[in-house]
């Protein structure tokens, strides 16, 4: 029997698809990555047949790359690194087990999308910590792995939020449950006893930590449980508009620490016009040139109990800490309303994908590290742009405090026409030459992709090592990914 | 089984003669822990071969290494203040780490702060408050260490509004048991201390669980933890002596202790508090130690037990609610929400708490921790601790009500100490996310049948999380432990193993309290 029928008799031969047209498809993304081409793209059910998948992948040393979203792909975490892997397609598993309004959590499948989610959530009142205008078939389980900054960074208390607990079959072909779902007891028993799968940790380890950043390289995940928040009774957005961004910082320092914002992030005037416009060239360029250089975006809510007082004192607050910071939140800045700002960066993004609405593609560099060192990572981007004939006013820029305002996640999007050879080749300079200098002034590359890996890696040996015995661990035959990250 | 002339030799070369010693009597004052005694009847465990006091991390690390070389187990302390500090194994060395006691950086802009091991809570706080800040301090003591790898599992008083250690962890300095540094995350890459995770995945996902590793993993030397906001004053003026601490606060910070009429309308009051974040400090404090925390002495606590356990045990459970807020605005939010929500759920505030005098001292306590010993020993009694596993807070209700359900009986009987049975402490973390509670007993050391009491108590407790999954115990360590509750747990215990396994091959880092390689 050859690896297709042997699929075939796993999934049923709807579920291994061969198109070759498909499989070119997923040879290559928006990212530099060298293309490889899968062999077949399995879609599995459940978690059996996941199970059994990973296991004869480990019989017959079959590369395995899992994925949860659609189309399209950016990072080149997902194109395989090399020729012959299947691609496990979870976009079929799509249920939400629980939604669970007591104790702000779901349980959902990896196929499940945050256009998805939003909509069974808010039957219950809740809402998902989303990261910033995700694709609309973009997986939830999927984002929350890669440890996707999320928009509202007062819940979001350690980076690992909001993934709660997993099930996983890992590279070894094992079945684990991380976290308080490890038991004692069924999924079924603990929520008899009131356990809703919040806590991360097991007893003595945590593996949902090495799990998430992995890119897919220690098992496959097949269902998670997701923090969530509550849908406000009131909301009072604001955008602060300014030139600089040392202002703005100590207004976030405060906005968070006092837990005065649920929503908060920063972005440049490009940035903002390529989420706002619907028309290329001449609305972008309006918006772009018409919006000042950043602009502060926040929303102060209220709860069940009295919302307009807590919001009244939190606003007076606010507005006190903004007037020392010498900066002026308004309702309305230069025709872009606070409220619908607020609107759409609670859904995911509309289709087409804003990110592709100008040139076809963008091209995203993004690190963390603390807010004194962004003016330096800023300059030297601007820099490495203006060298490789980037127009650096197109050059979008968000700036998200992350883990309670310890950090932030910042981030570059290049936009450019994939199918302009000349601009990609820049793109591809662009990019390796940038990440190096950025390192050297205080950029922290949290979740490497694509070609700046080797970058990352070389510098820190021990974490290379260690990070390579848990892949052993996890993973002996190296079956799950291979080629990704340092593995 | 004293260390080998060259062994010594070794060691002295690295932390200097005045830093090493195998005086008999002090390592009998390391081998003692109180705790010790309540489970095996002496409170002074296994004799360390030699203490060493290393002042750096690189003596930490060459010590590592000796020991691998050498084939001596090392383990490490912080403040010593619990029994896992003790080694199941002879031939270990100690580590104190009490050199390492330097606060390296409060980055009051970026929220974290960066400590040594044996820099402690009450230290780093009074630091932070002069910043307006404040951190979390596990209900063990400000006297305990401010890493967040030191501790058991790292909650406290306040962790409504500061997480636990956990999840408040950001870059760390690790020797590992074969004596290589790790330095996690941002700190890696040489940018700083802000994030403990990748490149890639997250190294802290092996460093520790809910519980940290018990010294079996190397050693920890330095570590970021995140900080948060402080409402009071920068440095607090406190009158009187122990346990009789007045702080000056002012009247925008207040306690109330409020008791609920079913464990159902407790539960519902807890999510309603902490979705509302009106909380600085939400815990379960039982009236026994509410009561031994306000008095002078034992005898005074039992009397205040008994005077107010009709206005509380007897109707029902209780909470201590801390609210601070920066004005008087949010304040009169704060406190009108809580009395709505107390009248929702028909709750009655203990008048002796709405007393100014005693409030005051009652916020001390939470925000500073300065009655983690007394709440529990101070009757001279063996005291223990069951269930504290993690998740919703409905779950960390059903430890604590299941933890007084099996004591009732062994009150009735007259083994364990009548403490009102439901004697569980807990808290709600991070706005009403999470929940723990650990359900405490007090046993008579001069009399057998009490102790044995204990070990039924302890035991139909573990057989109860185990049938009714009410996860793991906090008290759960070594080998023995998990592996009775591995095999019900996903085989954790076989994971961990391999940690142990692929990290220590040479299986130098004393790890009876946490795992040892061995199947
Ligand atoms: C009354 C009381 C209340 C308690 N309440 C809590 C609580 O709320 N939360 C909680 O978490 N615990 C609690 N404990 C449990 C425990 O005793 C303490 O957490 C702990 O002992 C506090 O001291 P420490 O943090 O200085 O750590 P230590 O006692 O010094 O050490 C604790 C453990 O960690 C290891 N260790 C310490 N430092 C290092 C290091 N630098 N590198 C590697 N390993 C190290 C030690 O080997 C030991 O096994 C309580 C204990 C008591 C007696
Ligand atoms: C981690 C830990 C675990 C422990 N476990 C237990 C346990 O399981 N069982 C147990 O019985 N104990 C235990 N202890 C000890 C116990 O906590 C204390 O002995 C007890 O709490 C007395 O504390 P206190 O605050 O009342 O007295 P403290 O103020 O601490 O005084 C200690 C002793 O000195 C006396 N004293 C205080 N001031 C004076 C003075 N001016 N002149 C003369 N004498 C004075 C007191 O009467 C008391 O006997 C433990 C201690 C620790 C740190």
């Amino acid at each position: 029997m050859g690896k297709k029928e042997e699929l075939t008799e796993i999934v049923g031969s709807q579920q291994v698809i061969v198109d070759t047209h498909r499989l070119e498809k997923l040879s290559r993304d928006e990212s530099f990555v060298c293309p490889a081409r899968p062999a077949f793209i399995v879609k599995p059910h459940n978690i059996d047949e996941v199970q059994q998948i990973v296991k004869w992948a480990n019989e017959t040393l079959t590369p395995l790359v899992p994925i949860s979203s659609g189309v399209p792909h950016f990072r080149g975490d997902s194109v395989p690194s090399v020729d012959g892997a299947v691609i496990t397609d979870l976009s079929d598993m799509k249920k939400i087990l629980r939604v669970d309004r007591k104790n702000r959590v779901a349980m959902i499948e990896p196929g499940v999308t945050f256009d998805e989610l939003c909509g069974e959530l808010e039957k219950e009142g809740l809402r998902p910590n989303m990261p910033l205008l995700p694709r609309r078939r973009k997986s939830v389980v999927g984002s929350v792995l890669e440890r996707e900054p999320v928009i509202m960074p007062k819940y979001h208390w350690d980076i690992i939020d909001p993934l709660a607990c997993t099930e996983v079959i890992f590279g070894s072909g094992d079945l684990y449950r991380t976290g308080a779902a490890s038991g004692p007891g069924t999924i079924e028993e603990q929520w008899k006893s009131g356990e809703a799968q919040k806590s991360h940790a097991e007893p003595l380890a945590d593996w949902c930590r090495i799990l998430q950043g992995a890119q897919g390289t220690m098992g496959i995940v097949t269902w998670a449980t997701i923090r969530c928040e509550l849908i406000p009774d009131l909301e009072e957005p604001f955008i602060v508009g300014s030139s600089s961004l040392p202002g703005l910082f100590e207004l976030i320092h405060w906005l968070v620490r006092l837990r005065l914002a649920d929503e908060c992030l920063v972005l440049n005037n490009a940035h903002l016009a390529h989420i706002l416009a619907k028309q290329w060239p001449d609305e972008y360029e309006r918006l772009r040139d018409s919006l000042p250089p950043w602009m502060l975006f926040f929303c102060i809510s209220g709860y069940e109990y009295y919302p307009e007082e807590k919001v009244s004192y939190q606003i007076e607050k606010m507005m006190d800490i903004a007037r020392r910071a010498g900066v002026k939140p308004v309702k309305e800045l230069d025709k872009v309303t606070a409220q619908k700002l607020l609107k759409i960066i609670q859904k995911p993004s509309e289709e087409p994908y804003w990110k592709t609405r100008a040139k076809g593609s963008c091209y995203d560099i993004f690190s963390l590290a603390t807010y004194d060192r962004i003016p330096e990572l800023i300059k030297v981007m601007n820099n490495t742009a203006e060298e490789n004939g980037y127009p650096v006013a197109d050059m979008g820029i968000y700036l998200q405090p992350v883990v309670q305002g310890t950090s932030y996640h910042c981030e570059f999007n290049l936009f450019f026409n994939p199918a302009n050879p000349e601009e990609v080749n820049k793109l591809k300079n662009l990019s390796h030459q940038a990440i190096k200098p950025l390192m050297n002034n205080g950029a922290f590359f949290s979740r490497p992709y694509d070609t700046w890996v080797d970058t990352v890696y070389e510098i820190d040996a021990e974490t290379t090592a260690s990070l390579r015995k848990i892949k052993g661990i996890l993973d002996p035959n190296n079956i799950m990914n291979p080629g990704k990250l340092c593995f | 089984m004293a260390l080998s002339r060259d062994a010594y030799q070794a060691l002295e070369d690295i932390v200097g003669a005045d830093n090493i010693t195998e005086e008999p009597a002090i390592l009998d004052a390391y081998a003692f822990q109180w705790g010790l005694k309540a489970f095996t009847g002496n409170p002074f465990g296994i004799r360390y071969e030699a203490v060493l006091l290393p002042g750096s991390t690189e003596e930490v690390q060459a010590i590592v290494k000796a020991c691998n070389k050498h084939k001596i187990k090392f383990k490490a302390l912080s403040t010593g203040w619990g029994p896992m500090n003790t080694t199941g194994s002879e031939g270990t060395i100690q580590l104190d780490l009490r050199r390492m006691n330097r606060i390296l950086e409060i980055n009051e802009k970026a929220m974290y702060a960066v400590v040594e091991s044996y820099v402690i809570s009450a230290q780093l706080q009074a630091e932070l408050m002069k910043r307006g800040l404040t951190c979390n301090i596990i209900s063990a003591g400000s006297n305990t260490s401010a890493l967040p790898l030191a501790g058991l599992m790292g909650c406290g008083p306040t962790s409504v509004s500061t997480s636990y250690s956990n999840r408040n962890i950001l870059g760390v300095e690790w020797v590992l048991p074969t004596g290589e540094i790790l330095r996690l995350g941002s700190l890696g890459s040489g940018a700083g201390w802000f994030c403990g995770d990748g490149p890639g995945p997250s190294l802290r996902g092996i460093m520790r669980g809910y519980k940290v590793p018990l010294g079996g993993l190397g050693v920890f030397t330095k570590a970021a933890t995140k900080v948060y906001h402080w409402p009071g004053p920068e440095v607090v003026q406190v009158e009187g002596a122990s346990p009789g601490y007045t702080p000056e606060l002012p009247d925008t910070i207040t306690a109330h202790y409020i008791t609920f009429p079913s464990w159902d309308k407790f539960t519902e009051a807890g999510y309603k508090i902490g979705e509302s974040e009106i909380a600085m400090a939400c815990d379960k404090l039982p009236p026994w130690m509410l009561s031994l925390n306000l008095t002078e002495d034992g005898r005074e606590g039992v009397q205040l037990f008994s005077k107010i356990r009709s206005q509380t045990v007897d109707k029902g459970i209780s909470v201590l609610v801390v609210v601070g807020a920066d004005s008087q605005r949010e304040f009169d939010y704060k406190e009108k929400v809580l009395k709505r929500i107390t009248s929702e759920t028909g709750g009655e505030f203990l008048p002796l708490v709405e007393e100014p005098a005693t409030r005051k001292k009652l916020i001390w306590h939470r925000v500073r921790a300065t009655t983690g010993a007394r709440e529990t020993f101070r009757l001279m009694l063996d005291q223990g601790a069951s269930f504290g596993a993690a998740d919703s807070w409905e779950f960390a209700v059903s430890e604590a009500k299941e933890g007084a359900k099996l004591k009732k009986k062994y009150i009735e009987k007259g083994l364990i100490m009548d403490d009102g049975a439901d004697n569980a402490w807990g808290t709600v973390y991070e706005h009403g996310h999470m929940g723990h509670m650990d359900e405490l007993f007090l046993t008579d050391p001069t009399n057998p049948a009490s102790r044995q009491g204990m070990f039924g108590f302890m035991q139909e407790t573990w057989q109860v999380s185990l049938e009714k999954s009410l996860g793991c115990h906090q008290g759960v360590m070594g080998d023995m432990g998990h592996d009775l509750f591995g095999p019900r747990t996903s085989n954790y215990h076989l994971w961990a193993r391999k940690i142990k396994k692929t990290f220590d091959p040479n299986g130098a880092s004393e790890s009876s309290r946490y795992i040892t390689a061995e199947e």
